[in-house]
């Protein structure tokens, strides 16, 4: 007879097996530190608002006392999908506005996929180039 | 006085004009959107002009460039997107301000909704920056391609910025608990024929229902406490630049010789 105080929720509770998409930019955030020798730093701010995650992912010179934002994505509670745009800018979601059609990236390969060519395209290595030109001048 | 020029120059071949303008204002701060001048080019024409020893800054906003007057280092930028750039402007014995320069999307690719949700995040960037710099003396400037009375602007949780001094100098509102500190936007004053300005910084006509045709998308706001730094008169939508017009005969930009925006001059004591 079931009483109210025992514990109801399933022997298998535990940490999910998928890597989120917060976990995959904050080891980018760090490699970055890592490759400029601590000239550079990646940042990842998190928004919530109702069930929708803003992850923010920033390029910091601290030495600069400067902050750029290089993109940003959204996802529910479960992690994936995860939206964006192809410039890797500001997202939206479908039932949102006109705006750029947003990307949907379902699993965590095709995120890392995304974030490799939004990481390697020029207007990154623009900011990252620049910025390290400025902190070494 | 400090004088500042804003031009979204919409890709046009315009640096003679550019050049006129900060010749017959005494510019010192020069702001550019869509620029397609090479800015080393211009920044040697600037220099033939002979005042003042112009500075090219340093800033990764891709649609923003910055001259100033004076050494580049006093602009320094603390945050930045490829649409916005919030710098510290800190000239030797003057108080310091933060310079949020904008050139959002256009309204053919975004709703109003989006453009009002970008100017909520500006809002936030820009308090974030106002509490690590200490202080809250702010211009916004820049192309927002939204009216003065659209949501992004004038709501709470947006730019939160209103029509008159008066209001401003209440410095906040409180909607739901929450303090949403004042922008004063003087660029209401700008609307209609009773002045002598042009009716507004960028022409469209289409035959649709709704149509404003004179927009003010360029704007420049002030937090309260740089309200009274500005003159009353302090803001100017210029519609000349040195000899040349920068209108076509019935009196909108003349877009073939020049950009399909005015350039906004304003003016502080800083």
């Amino acid at each position: 007879m079931p009483n109210g105080n025992e514990d109801l929720w399933p022997a298998d509770v535990e940490t999910s097996t998928i890597v989120p998409p917060l976990a995959i930019l904050r080891r980018q955030a760090a490699a970055l530190g890592e490759r400029t020798q601590g000239l550079l730093e990646g940042q990842v701010e998190t928004f919530t608002k109702g069930d929708e995650f803003t992850q923010v992912f920033y390029v910091v010179a601290p030495s600069l006392d400067y902050r750029y934002k290089l993109f940003e994505v959204r996802h529910g509670v479960e992690g994936y999908p995860v939206y964006t745009t192809t410039e890797g800018r500001r997202p939206v979601f479908p039932r949102f506005g006109t705006g750029p059609a947003p990307l949907k990236l379902d699993t965590p390969d095709e995120f890392v996929d995304w974030l490799k060519q939004v990481l390697n395209s020029d207007e990154t290595k623009r900011v990252i180039g620049s910025l390290l030109s400025q902190v070494k001048a | 006085m400090t004088t500042f020029l804003f031009w979204n120059t919409n890709k046009k071949p315009v640096e003679e004009a550019i050049a006129a303008l900060v010749e017959m204002h005494m510019v010192d701060v020069l702001i550019l959107a869509e620029s397609s001048a090479r800015p080393v080019e211009l920044l040697e024409r600037l220099n033939q002009l002979g005042k003042q020893g112009f500075h090219l800054t340093f800033g990764l906003s891709k649609g923003i460039i910055v001259f100033t007057g004076f050494s580049s280092q006093l602009v320094h930028p603390v945050y930045e997107t490829d649409r916005i750039s919030i710098r510290r402007l800190a000239l030797p014995a003057r108080l310091e301000i933060l310079l949020a320069l904008v050139h959002f999307p256009s309204k053919l690719f975004w709703s109003e909704d989006s453009q009002a949700f970008e100017c909520t995040e500006l809002a936030r960037q820009i308090r974030i920056q106002e509490d690590e710099a200490g202080h809250n003396r702010t211009v916004l400037v820049g192309d927002l391609n939204m009216n003065p009375f659209e949501s992004g602007l004038v709501s709470a949780a947006g730019l939160n910025a209103v029509m008159t001094r008066d209001l401003a100098g209440r410095r906040f509102r409180t909607v739901q608990s929450k303090q949403y500190p004042f922008f004063y936007n003087p660029m209401w004053n700008h609307f209609g024929d009773r002045h002598d300005g042009p009716p507004g910084t960028y022409y469209y006509e289409r035959s649709e229902h709704v149509c404003h045709f004179w927009n003010i998308f360029d704007q420049v706001l002030f937090r309260p406490d740089l309200v009274n730094r500005c003159p009353s008169d302090g803001v100017r939508i210029l519609t000349r630049a040195g000899d040349r017009s920068l209108l076509s005969e019935d009196g909108t930009p003349n877009t073939r010789l020049a950009s399909d925006h005015l350039p906004l001059l304003f003016e502080l004591d800083l």
